[in-house]
């Protein structure tokens, strides 16, 4: 994986929080090397599955955050455009 | 919100300690329903001066900060990658020329460029490259009196700035963009200062990159996160000690009511100095805190992109990078 902490950390925290994850971490082995070491064990589903479970998560959550943030970017203008 | 639901980190003289009722970073359990439930934005200013501060509210730390990862360090923006040096007669050494040169901040999109692949040739292509010229010589000026001292009196283009550089249209470039779009940002950025025969002719190529790679292609000046400080008053302080209580804050955080009494105003921006436990006769009469799950995001961009499309596009970089090992996933 070309990756870093950005993405390693973001999913680590959501995989972690799903009741059948036993173990979930990540380690990148050398800070000049661009690669980054990804665990999780589970005693009732496929790991793999869990991983896509999480990258869905989390892609659904920048989707979430995107809307999110542009309906109130576009109020924010909306209300400055009536004050001024 | 009320404020008793808003998980509290107490900042004490000597620790930070976690609110005894607080389990949620430990134990929570991920759900993307309950996380679009917790999720809360809200814009509080966005200027050209300042830029963009904004909250997001309950969100994990990871989350929060793989965006303010991203935005520094992952959403592309154009800068100059090479420089061709044809003349440089100027006492500044050609390499800290090159590299002075790579740090000024361009004006063109970078969502309207491609990056560079390995296959593209030297020159580059109109859709990934933009080329500058910056071709300056200094004279004496002829006119100039024996007795001048000033330089600006004496010579001609003594000082070289940014606005001296010159767009060179590639290809059909010259439909789509103007000098003032992909231009410089700023137009009075110092390169360098010439003296009579000192010549400068160099022609400048801008790629896109991520800052990743060089912090010249960062498209933020800064980008940053705090948590929501809380500060409460425990009892009734007045007098002296009010005034007191004040200057151990940032200015405009406690303000002092007609009774000469002290009342927190307004504890957002307060730098979280405890300074207050300083004073013996003070330190039981605050509590401090910051709210767990309340980012406080500044966003200052350089100028190419608008904070908002900044932030937009880190999200967008983010989302990305899980699509593309979704797919890889889904392909075996």
């Amino acid at each position: 994986m070309n990756e870093g902490h950005t993405l390693g950390n973001a999913l680590k925290t959501i995989i972690a929080r799903y009741p059948e994850v036993d173990f979930c971490g990540y380690t990148i082995p050398h800070p000049t090397e661009q690669k980054l070491h990804f665990r999780i064990q589970s005693h009732r589903e496929r790991a793999i599955d869990l991983l896509k479970r999480g990258l869905e998560d989390l892609e659904s959550l920048c989707d979430h955050t995107m809307d999110t943030f542009e309906k109130e970017m576009n109020s924010f203008n909306a209300a400055i455009a009536e004050s001024t | 919100m009320e404020s008793k639901t808003q998980p509290l980190l107490y900042m004490e003289e000597y620790k930070v300690k976690q609110d005894p009722q607080d389990y949620g970073l430990a134990d929570e359990v991920f759900n993307i329903e309950a996380f679009k439930n917790k999720l809360q934005i809200v814009i509080v200013r966005n200027d050209e001066e300042n830029g963009l501060e904004f909250d997001l509210i309950g969100v994990y730390p990871a989350i929060a900060n793989a965006f303010r990862r991203l935005m520094l360090s992952e959403v592309p923006s154009m800068a100059i990658e090479k420089v061709y040096i044809y003349n440089n007669t100027s006492i500044i050494q050609d390499e800290v020329l090159a590299h002075r040169m790579g740090l000024l901040p361009l004006r063109a999109d970078p969502r309207l460029f491609a990056y560079r692949t390995e296959e593209s040739s030297e020159q580059g292509t109109e859709q990934d490259t933009l080329e500058y010229e910056l071709k300056v010589k200094c004279t004496r000026r002829k006119d100039a009196g024996k007795d001048q001292s000033n330089f600006d009196e004496i010579y001609k283009n003594h000082k070289v700035y940014s606005g001296h550089l010159k767009w060179l249209p590639k290809g059909k470039q010259a439909q789509i963009y103007t000098e003032a779009s992909v231009g410089c940002i700023h137009e009075d950025i110092l390169i360098s200062q010439l003296r009579p025969g000192h010549e400068l002719d160099l022609r400048l190529i801008a790629v896109k990159g991520i800052g990743k790679d060089h912090a010249k292609f960062s498209p933020v000046c800064t980008a940053f996160y705090r948590l929501l400080p809380q500060i409460k008053l425990n009892r009734e302080v007045s007098g002296k000690d009010a005034y007191l209580l004040q200057s151990c804050f940032s200015p405009g955080v406690i303000g002092i009511d007609e009774n000469e009494s002290a009342y927190v105003k307004d504890a957002r921006y307060d730098s979280c100095s405890r300074n207050v436990y300083r004073y013996p006769q003070l330190t039981d009469a605050v509590t401090m805190a910051r709210v767990r799950d309340h980012y406080i995001f500044t966003v200052e961009s350089v100028g190419a992109l608008k904070p908002e499309v900044i932030f937009l596009e880190a999200i967008k970089v983010l989302k990305k990078k899980c699509r593309a090992f979704i797919d890889e996933i889904e392909a075996e």
